[in-house]
């Protein structure tokens, strides 16, 4: 799955921006295998989510599982720009309680 | 006024008229369709013929009105096309140019006292149509009466705004003031006139309203005003209410909480769900807040539930024996190797157990070890897994193979024990037939109460015949029998 990611300004974190449109049980394999070494690598990792226009629970599963690996090294996963059709479904699940998630870039970029 | 013209296709255009998979009048006022609401008082203000003109979605709305013999009236039905112009769809109908004729929108109904706008017209006027104000600004409520001839002349768009701009100039048109009409033509519109519904009784004795065969369990919370239709069911540790109506046969599972919303019929709503402001139907969500509508593809999540039918076969799905089968050939090796661990495991007991099946077809006699899967998965924790796989499911697929079991299904019961469960419970085997596995077969012993049997069985019956769920229990199970053949017997 494609992502391009850019470094922060301090070089702490990472943005990264789906290129696809969807995650789902299709691509999310190569999703959490694309993020993985990013997770890694730094503090705080930000998603830009705005090209994504449809998760399906296996790709909720995945954002947890990334949100489970940076807070165990006490690090930083924040979602922001999600479009209205992501939000519903992070709504009805919760999900939108659990993760950090933020209108623009500029605000989780802010937001520490 | 014997006559009325049903246009069931005239919202503004900018919005979907069938966001949630049917036409928007199909949705709910409380316990009935929109639609129903409004035949229903176009025949009691003495309307005998309706004229129905259909617009995009023909089909559910001819099928929901059929003949209109159980309305008390006569329904003629015409189709317009997008493109048509009012006066042109008008003179379709045949109107003579002197009688009234009740005009009604069938998303929008007159809500509260409205005898006067069913009065016979005087004769110096073209019509009446009943209006209500908000923000100084005078709106139509999409209901009026109105003299043929004026109807043939309205060259304007088949849109309520068209004519609304139209009728509001003209003075011989009477325009009683009434209150805001009902309207299901947007989900915001629809939640909104089901609180105004549930609402109008006085505030001290808010709508609390349950449906007959309803299950709720002693861990849900009702908060009212609700509306709760017929045959629902109500998880443990859910919240229902304020605001809420939810439609005939719809499950509601455990920790599901739900404000302000409306459910469809037969609708499922998965487990920890949180709905606020938002009309769920099968797999369709309308959030009224963000003013979106998304399509939820996992069914565990929220999805359509069969419709309970007595009548119907209940022949299960077509694909069950052939995927039976294959799974009967690609784990022949399994079975051998759960042989030799279970092989000192005393064998099942060979006597047969009676199995209802549903469509009250005659019931069927199955060997015990099958009827009662959990008996192999009674003690020696660490191998049982194997022992149920040897005993019960792998003999188990013979039987889904002749048709006789389904792979995800309500648990098996012999017939005297599903006589003795509650109705509600006992109507899941009237139409599913018994399954191999379900979500209750994966849980601990211990985490099994009557609640969470109940709903793994009603769950398997929203299960049962979709192949991704079906992979995916059988994939859980077999995991739990691949640990279980590397661990060795307790002495």
């Amino acid at each position: 799955m494609k992502l391009t990611v850019e470094k922060t300004d301090d070089g702490q974190g990472a943005i990264v921006t789906f290129v696809e449109d969807h995650l789902d049980a299709g691509n999310v394999k190569a999703f959490k295998d694309g993020l993985q070494p990013i997770l890694d690598a730094h503090q705080a990792v930000l998603i830009d989510m705005s090209p994504l226009n449809f998760v399906d629970s296996s790709g909720l599963g995945a954002l947890l599982s990334c949100l489970r690996a940076m807070n165990k090294k006490e690090g930083q996963l924040k979602l922001f720009a999600l479009t209205k059709p992501v939000q519903t479904l992070f709504e009805l699940v919760r999900m939108h309680r659990i993760f950090a998630i933020y209108n623009s870039r500029e605000e989780a970029l802010a937001t520490r | 006024m014997n006559t009325a013209i049903l246009l069931t296709d005239w919202d503004d255009p900018q919005h979907d008229s069938a966001p949630l998979g049917v036409p928007n009048c199909l949705l709910p006022f409380l316990d009935r369709p929109a639609l129903q609401w409004v035949v229903e008082r176009l025949v009691r203000s003495g309307c005998t013929q309706i004229h129905v003109v259909l617009g995009d979605h023909p089909l559910p709305i001819r099928a929901f009105l059929e003949e209109g013999a159980r309305w008390g009236c006569r329904l003629v039905y015409h189709h317009a096309g997008a493109e048509e112009r009012f006066g042109q769809i008008m003179r379709r109908l045949d109107l003579a140019s002197e009688p009234g004729y009740v005009l009604a929108n069938a998303t929008r109904l007159p809500f509260g006292e409205d005898s006067a706008l069913f009065q016979a017209l005087p004769a110096t006027s073209s019509g009446r149509a009943a209006v209500w104000n908000q923000d100084s600004l005078t709106h139509w409520g999409g209901w009026g009466v109105f003299t043929g001839a004026w109807l043939l002349a309205q060259d304007v768009e088949s849109r309520q705004a068209a004519l609304e701009a139209c009728l509001l100039q003209v003075e011989t048109i009477e325009k009683p003031l009434l209150t805001m009409p009902l309207s299901a033509a947007t989900p915001a519109a629809l939640i909104e006139s089901n609180r105004r519904l549930l609402s109008d009784g006085s505030p001290e004795s808010p709508m609390q309203r349950i449906g007959r065969g309803c299950t709720t369990h002693p861990g849900a919370q009702l908060v009212p005003p609700f509306l709760i239709g017929q045959q629902v069911k109500i998880g443990f540790g859910a919240i229902i209410g304020p605001e809420v109506v939810i439609g005939d046969g719809a499950l509601i599972d455990r920790d599901a909480h739900l404000h302000r919303s409306v459910i469809s019929p037969n609708t499922y709503v998965g487990e920890g769900l949180e709905l606020e402001g938002a009309v769920a139907r099968e797999h369709w969500l309308a959030n009224t807040r963000l003013d979106t509508v998304i399509e939820i593809t996992d069914s565990h999540l929220l999805s359509a539930l069969p419709r309970h039918d007595p009548t119907a076969s209940g022949s299960g799905t077509a694909g069950d024996p052939w995927l039976a089968l294959a799974l009967w050939i690609v784990l022949a090796p399994l079975q051998t190797l759960t042989y030799w661990q279970a092989r000192r495991d005393p064998p099942p007991r060979k006597t047969l157990v009676t199995l209802p099946r549903p469509g009250g077809a005659e019931p069927i006699e199955i060997e015990a070890s099958l009827a009662n899967p959990q008996s192999t998965l009674q003690d020696d924790g660490s191998r049982r897994w194997a022992r149920h796989f040897h005993q019960s499911f792998y003999p188990g697929l013979r039987e889904v193979m002749r048709g006789r079991l389904s792979l995800v299904g309500p648990s098996p019961r012999s017939l005297a024990e599903v006589r003795e469960l509650p109705e509600e419970w006992r109507s899941l085997y009237i139409v599913s037939r018994c399954g191999l596995l379900n979500e209750a077969l994966l849980q601990p012993e211990e985490a099994l109460f009557p609640e969470t049997r109940f709903a793994s069985d009603a769950l398997a019956q929203v299960q049962h015949g979709k192949v991704g769920d079906t992979l995916k229990l059988l994939r859980q199970y077999l995991v739990r029998v691949m640990r279980s053949l590397g661990t060795r017997r307790h002495s």
